[in-house]
């Protein structure tokens, strides 16, 4: 017998696994102004207190690099074992995860090859990453027999989006939102607009915030990014409103107001055609056609 | 008397207070007086628009009708209310009009201008099955029209009856205001004309309402019933037994007479065990019979669709790999809905998928078909197919897929529609370091690096900001959320109304203008817009003198009481928010009038 988990509905109890995406892309990292190191300096005592909350809170880590996405936490043991001495004035859950962490980091940035052969440097392997969150998050659920975890992703960008991971962040995004599962983004630094990130947080019920600042980087997590789903209802956080859904011609690729758009396989263009580019069905357009004018 | 024309009716009416005769022929209806004038005085053909108006039965004190053509009305007199309805059933059958035949039953009001009441309970207007079946020609208020066309005016006016904006546009502006004719108006609506009409073409099929009478209570708490013969049509359809009572019980040498037959039906259980309301029924055996007879007729018809076989069909497959979780009961009550043989329970889940397979199989014309393919199918072969139980998919060999490949001409090109900048991610790459510069770097970097999480990283100036920043933040949307939102409780309507109007003349003008914009032979019309348009802007200018003392000496408004009155703060308020409100309007004519401008 299956039971539908209500995966919608948060109590004051639940365990709230948080999954964190940390985009690593180090090319864009030393562009600004503010360094890797430091950043995962405030996301671990992020992380921290994101444990310090309750008992049960968890936490799952991905790395989103050049070409690649990684689990840096948790990862089932491997022989070499870290360092066993106990530290009895640090809490044992903290000190595991951070170690862990820092270790798997540092195993990322060993291998240079596979993201110097990736083409597009530029930006990094977010579709990935949220696939890959989606399914631990699928795997925890369905191993929770009581419903009791609740989660949510965080992503924590600097990269540009990629144009070419459009569709899999798509079906990412609304798998997420099927599962009621917010995923809320924090631009650490980035001039673009960033469409595909603000969109996924307007759609499933996060928050998109960009900052000025990257030094202040652990106030604005705690502020906007701490409280777990329950208290995100009685709280009002800082977030960006305004989502921009402009749409783009397909085949000049400039903002457009008033469009066409092809019935068949939904791509927008400015100005009417008689096949459509994508899929070459015959367009016929007859409402223009009787007006008597064809613009 | 023309060589083909046939006189279908004739009484006595009297027109004009002269009594006279009165006859329809095929082709027309003509009077001619009684004091023996061979000449008819009223001439009515029938290929002439007309309409037919009769007075209500209980308010009228004698029976009466009126023929309304070509501008004139003839009102005619008559001696009985069923002669009216005689001469409404010859004028629709010669018209040749619509499927509905004439509406009244005894005890109805006669065809009034309110919607026709079929039997099918549509909601009022905006009513959606204003095809076909609806009677005839619904009455309208509205003269003045063209009618040059006189179909496309015939939609118009449907269409104004039908939604309640577009009526009220048209009020405003055409008729009120005089700001565009009647055939501007429609010009700029012709994909609403487009879809109306189309609309109306489509043919409906039966109604899937299960037959139902419905009592209308009317003002002094009578009800009244109306059985319409297309009401009787469609019982006669559903409950055959019905009919063979109706025929059986009801003509020339039968005991019943009609209306004395449908109203015991209406009083019987059976109609209200329909409504499933029994309390205030009265047992009638007529209708008692019919009940058992219809029962019997739907548990027996399942069986009748096999040729009368009431075997159930077994099939001669065993499946040797079942086990007993195959065949397990879930665990709920027993059910008793679904039982043959039960005379007396007939389930409305029954009666319902009964009726709903008669109207799908009237609909489509292929289920006969299947059906009698079936029928020959089963004669031929008796034995049951056992080749899908035998093949093995695996060993099939594979279709070809029916699927249709998509060629895009440039895969990436295709994903990149949201990408707004070209290019930008070509040049990612740091001008000072190579790529694999930057990652060694970070390589070495990260190797044994152990971070102090024990010393303050954050220093106290960055975490000010960053708060301030976040409750900036959260202000803004506080102040979006709650106080931009405008009150709009105790806006004065004086305001609300010049607002609304304005609304509606500077958009109908705008539209007017940029549809004339740039074609050749309608720069005549442009200007005239351009002229409208700054007339609008004035007016827009206006509103901030608008006081309230003026509102309240214009005559129109003197009926508003001093209660509405409001301070003149609020009033001021107001305005101001009233210009707020007609601000994108103003934007968008100015914009418009300096292209006119410059255009000319």
């Amino acid at each position: 017998m299956s039971v539908l988990k209500d995966t919608a509905t948060v109590n004051e109890e639940d365990a709230n696994l948080l999954v964190l995406i940390i985009d690593t892309n180090p090319i864009v990292w030393r562009k600004s102004n503010f360094s890797l190191k430091e950043a995962l300096r405030h996301i671990l005592v992020f992380i921290n207190a994101h444990l310090a909350l309750k008992h049960d809170n968890d936490v799952a880590i991905i790395a989103s690099h050049v070409g690649v996405s990684k689990f840096l936490y948790p990862i089932p043991m491997t022989h070499e074992n870290s360092d066993k001495t106990i530290f009895p004035n640090m809490y044992q859950k903290f000190r595991v995860i951070d170690e862990k962490v820092i270790a798997n980091m540092s195993a990322l940035f060993e291998d240079v090859d596979t993201p110097n052969n990736y083409p597009d440097k530029a930006s990094s392997m977010m579709a990935g990453a949220l696939s890959m969150a989606l399914c631990y998050i699928n795997r925890i659920t369905k191993a929770d027999e009581i419903g009791h975890v609740k989660s949510r992703i965080l992503i924590i960008s600097v990269s540009p989006d990629s144009p070419y991971q459009y569709i899999s962040i798509m079906n990412c995004i609304f798998s997420a939102q099927k599962l009621c599962i917010p995923i809320d983004v924090c631009k650490v630094y980035g001039s673009d607009t960033p469409v595909f990130l603000q969109q996924a947080s307007h759609i499933t019920g996060g928050k998109y915030l960009k900052l000025e600042m990257p030094q202040g980087l652990l106030q604005f997590l705690m502020i906007a990014f701490l409280p777990d789903r329950y208290n995100k209802k009685y709280l009002c956080l800082p977030g960006e409103e305004r989502v921009d859904f402009g749409a783009a011609c397909f085949c000049h690729k400039k903002i457009i107001d008033v469009g066409y758009v092809c019935s068949v396989c939904l791509s927008i263009f400015c100005r009417p055609l008689d096949e459509c580019s994508t899929c070459r069905t015959r367009l016929t357009l007859t409402s223009v056609r009787q007006n008597g004018r064809v613009i | 008397m023309e060589v083909n024309e046939q006189k279908r009716f004739e009484t006595s009416a009297s027109y004009l207070k002269k009594p006279g005769r009165l006859t329809i022929t095929s082709k027309r209806l003509y009077w001619s007086p009684n004091n023996g004038e061979k000449q008819p005085i009223v001439n009515i053909l029938h290929s002439a628009p007309s309409k037919f108006f009769v007075g209500k039965e209980k308010v009228a004190q004698e029976p009466k009708f009126k023929i309304s053509t070509g501008g004139s009305d003839y009102t005619f007199s008559l001696s009985g209310w069923d002669r009216i309805q005689k001469i409404q059933e010859e004028l629709t059958t010669v018209k040749g009009r619509s499927a509905a035949p004439s509406p009244v039953a005894p005890r109805s009001a006669a065809a009034s201008p309110a919607h026709q009441r079929s039997s099918a309970p549509s909601p009022a207007s905006g009513s959606s099955s204003p095809a076909l079946r609806n009677g005839p020609q619904k009455v309208t208020n509205k003269t003045g029209a063209s009618l040059r066309n006189s179909d496309k005016h015939k939609l118009c006016m449907q269409l104004l009856l039908r939604d309640k904006n577009l009526s009220e546009q048209h009020r405003t502006l055409v008729l009120k205001e005089r700001c565009v004719t009647e055939d501007e108006f429609w010009e700029l609506r012709q994909d609403l004309l487009r879809d109306h009409e189309l609309q109306m073409k489509q043919k409906k099929g039966r109604s899937s309402v299960i037959p139902n009478i419905r009592p209308i209570t009317e003002e002094g708490g009578e009800t009244k019933i109306n059985i319409t013969p297309q009401l009787v049509q469609e019982i006669f359809d559903e409950y055959p037994r019905v009919k063979i009572a109706y025929e059986q019980n009801v003509g020339d040498n039968k005991p019943l007479g009609h209306k004395e037959f449908w109203k015991r039906y209406v009083q019987s259980r059976f109609n209200d065990r329909n409504r499933t309301n029994g309390s205030s029924v009265v047992n009638d055996d007529l209708f008692e019979k019919c009940w058992l007879e219809t029962e019997e007729d739907i548990n027996q018809e399942k069986e009748h669709r096999d040729h009368g076989r009431k075997r159930i069909k077994i099939s001669n497959l065993r499946d040797l790999s079942a086990t007993k979780e195959d065949h397990m009961e879930i665990e709920l009550e027993k059910d008793i809905t679904m039982r043959s043989g039960h005379g007396k329970i007939l389930s409305l889940i029954r009666r319902s998928n009964r009726h709903g397979e008669k109207i799908l199989e009237a609909s489509s014309s292929k289920t006969r078909i299947s059906k009698e393919k079936a029928k020959q199918n089963n004669q031929e072969h008796q034995n049951e197919d056992y080749m899908p139980y035998i093949t093995i998919d695996d060993l099939n060999d594979e279709k070809p897929e029916n699927a249709i490949r998509l060629e895009i001409h440039d895969q990436r090109e295709y994903f990149a529609s949201q990408k707004l900048e070209q290019g930008r991610d070509v040049e990612m790459t740091d001008s000072q370091n190579s790529p694999i510069d930057i990652l060694n770097e970070f390589k070495t970097d990260f190797v044994d690096w152990k971070p102090n999480l024990t010393v303050s990283l954050i220093s106290d100036k960055y975490a000010r900001k960053a708060t301030k920043k976040c409750n900036e933040l959260i202000k803004t949307k506080q102040h979006y959320a709650r106080e931009a939102i405008p009150n709009l409780e105790n806006f004065p309507s004086p305001i609300e109304k010049e607002v609304h109007l304005l609304h509606l003349l500077g958009n109908e003008y705008l539209r007017h203008f940029w549809a004339s914009w740039n074609s050749k032979d309608k720069t005549e019309k442009n200007k005239k817009m351009i002229e409208k348009l700054r007339g609008a802007l004035t007016r827009i200018n206006k509103i901030k003198k608008m006081s309230q003392d003026e509102e309240a000496l214009d005559s129109s408004q003197s009926s508003q009481n001093t209660d509405t009155r409001v301070n003149e703060l609020e009033w001021s308020k107001a305005i101001t928010l009233a210009e707020q409100m007609l601000k994108p309007l103003r934007d968008a004519i100015e914009i418009a009038l300096t292209r006119g401008r410059s255009h000319n």
